[in-house]
């Protein structure tokens, strides 16, 4: 009888300072007969509160109960139960095992047991249970098929997308070779090789990329994926899961798209070859005109002089009066066409885009209108630097023009001014202006000045052939910018327009 | 001394180019021809020109561009591909300010390149100078002198 001495030594290490809790108790009564430290520890009773209580009130009522009969059944001897609910003095609720075993104690017949606390075991499998459920319900609900292999290209996983993409259940196609199911018989051996070089060398061209290929479906048809495969780490071996999504539509819309880009491109070269048409046509008619029409009136002109030299004694007054106006409208003539050919030349042409200094430019044309001018020069205010983008041979026709008539219409003034700055405006472009104190206009003609041959002064008054503005005006427009013209009759005008403004460094200065 | 060649097919504009060269008092002989073929016999002395003496050059050539048959441009072509004529000075008399015919011309080998004027005036004016420029103040270059 072992624990009849139960102030042994071997009691005491085997008993008392277990650290499993242990009791023993009264297998009739089931009065707790003794409890050691553990149990005392880990229930919170202390011995004499434990000693007072049975068995059954560790228990949940259910859980007693079972007991009960579980007892009137047992055959002496050992037993286990596993799975059983205890409450401490706290009422905190102990998922334990036990171990139990019949024996004698001090003639009594007694159950000596061994709880096994196994509380914290149970929730991190509850928690384990809850994670894989979660995955689980992810992997079921995703939209991509989601298809896992073992380092041996064998499927160990395959959702619901997959089965629905690919025509396949899973448990039809579970530890077969991946690339016998979905990979087409063309590419399997690249796989099977990059699959083997990767678990060789570690080297890999697909792992976290996002790839295009063919996928083919149970029934042998070939449908386009997009591919992302990911390496995860497994016990025994690495696993590689892939997610795969059809794109069938993508590419169908992405091919609908190139078909309307293809159909666009063609209209814009026909659009474009109808257009090189037209101006290939008119350039045709402008060499026409230059060529053509001027060799008639050179013949006009030159055989009324002719005529007013070889004649000269026999005309009477009114008659050489007739043969000069016609030469004068010959000529006038010819200064038309030649307007007209510059016109169409500033709107014709390649446009070069660099860096042009205004000012600069002003400043030599001003050297040339100076000359011609005499002593009518206008005393000319030039800002320091006028920077702007542009082709320089059309911006030197432009400021020629302007200051061409800025010149003529100060050329009665007593004290000609002209002068050329820039205003920043609110957005990307920078104003510039060509300001005079000549005659000035009409405000309420301001728009007509840049239509061709539209004259607010008689030729008589002052000369020209109405076609400068026009230019100015195409000239600007070719640049992308705006111009408008401000005055009041006998208070001067001001032109002003719009170009891009040059942002590099004075160095790359455009000079001609 | 020696002819001047106009190169003209348009009547009107021989007649006053000739009224100016009178009126400027050139008193070179002008030998019309009326078209770029024509123009190349002579120089070349073959064809309808074959009698002439083929070393013998004109002391300017003045040469429409828009020339029936063979084109202006192309008899200048011509002229500077051969060694005879290589150097034989050729101003291109045109009615064509176009910028494509400048550069050609000038490309091509022209000496000058004058726009004809509407203005008879100045149809004499420019006739003048390139008189005074070709035939008087213009040394030719020596493997073209001659005698």
């Amino acid at each position: 009888m072992i624990l009849s001495a139960a102030e042994d030594a071997p009691f005491r290490l085997l008993f008392a300072a277990n650290p499993l809790p242990m009791w023993l108790y009264d297998a009739e009564s089931l009065q707790f007969l003794e409890v050691n430290d553990a149990a005392i520890d880990r229930y919170g009773y202390t011995r004499d509160e434990f000693l007072q209580k049975r068995i059954t009130d560790l228990r949940t009522p259910e859980d007693a109960e079972r007991l009960v009969h579980d007892l009137r059944r047992a055959a002496p001897g050992l037993r286990r139960w596993t799975n059983m609910r205890h409450r401490t003095r706290d009422a905190r609720i102990l998922d334990v095992d036990i171990v139990a075993h019949t024996l004698d104690f001090r003639g009594r017949a007694a159950v000596l047991v061994v709880v096994h606390d196994v509380t914290e075991r149970k929730r991190a499998e509850a928690a384990l249970r809850r994670s894989d459920a979660r995955h689980r319900a992810i992997l079921e609900a995703a939209l991509d098929c989601i298809i896992t292999m073992d380092g041996d290209g064998r499927v160990i996983e395959f959702n619901p997308a997959a089965e629905r993409t690919f025509g396949y259940r899973k448990k039809d196609v579970f530890g077969r070779p991946l690339a016998e199911l979905i990979i087409p018989a063309d590419l399997r051996q690249a796989h099977r090789d990059g699959l083997a070089r990767h678990r060789a060398t570690g080297e890999h061209k697909v792992l976290g990329h996002r790839i295009e290929m063919r996928a083919v479906r149970s029934d042998g048809s070939e449908f386009p994926v997009e591919v992302a495969i990911t390496k995860i780490p497994g016990d025994a071996e690495e696993l590689y899961t892939g997610y795969l999504r059809d794109i069938t539509e993508r590419k169908r819309e992405e091919g609908a798209l190139l078909a309307v880009n293809a159909e666009l491109e063609r209209r814009v070269s026909q659009r474009t070859a109808e257009l090189q048409a037209a101006v290939d046509e008119l350039e045709a008619f402008s060499y026409s005109v230059s060529h053509d029409l001027r060799a008639p009136l050179r013949s006009i002109d030159g055989f009324s002089q002719a005529l007013v030299e070889d004649a000269g004694p026999v005309l009477n007054e009114e008659t050489r009066s007739h043969l000069d106006r016609i030469r004068k409208a010959t000529q006038r003539m010819g200064q038309l066409i030649d307007a007209l050919l510059q016109l169409s030349k500033v709107s014709r042409g390649e446009m070069t885009r660099e860096a042009v200094d205004l000012a600069d430019l002003a400043g030599r044309i001003a050297l040339d209108l100076n000359r011609r001018a005499g002593e009518h020069a206008p005393e000319m205010t030039v800002a320091p630097s006028l920077l702007a983008m542009g082709d320089p041979r059309l911006l030197r026709i432009l400021l020629e023009n302007l200051l061409e008539n800025a010149w003529k219409f100060t050329s009665r003034q007593t004290d000609p001014r002209v002068e050329i700055g820039s205003a920043s405006g609110p957005d990307e472009a920078t104003t510039f202006f060509v300001r005079d104190n000549g005659v000035g206009f009409d405000p309420t003609y301001a728009e007509h000045l840049f239509s061709p041959f539209r004259r607010l002064h008689a030729v008589s008054e002052f000369p020209g052939n109405g076609i400068g503005l026009a230019i100015v005006r195409r000239i600007v427009h070719r640049h992308g910018g705006h111009v408008w013209a401000e005055g009041a009759p006998g208070r001067g005008a001001c032109v002003s327009f719009t170009l891009e403004p040059a942002r590099r460094a004075r160095e790359d200065v455009h000079h001609e | 001394m020696n002819e001047i060649l106009l190169v003209e097919d348009n009547p009107d504009d021989v007649e006053l180019t000739l009224r100016a060269f009178r009126k400027s008092n050139v008193a070179n002989e002008v030998v019309v021809v009326r078209d770029g073929v024509e123009a190349l016999e002579y120089l070349f002395a073959t064809g309808r020109y074959a009698d002439r003496d083929s070393n013998a050059l004109p002391q300017v050539v003045l040469l429409d561009l828009n020339l029936p048959r063979i084109g202006g441009l192309e008899v200048l072509e011509q002229v500077r591909a051969h060694a005879k004529t290589k150097l034989l000075p050729v101003v291109i008399l045109t009615s064509s300010i176009e910028e494509r015919d400048l550069v050609s011309g000038y490309s091509l080998g022209a000496n000058s390149y004058v726009q004809k004027p509407v203005d008879f005036e100045q149809l004499i004016y420019s006739v003048r100078q390139l008189g005074l420029y070709w035939l008087l103040l213009n040394r030719r270059a020596p493997s073209t002198v001659q005698e």
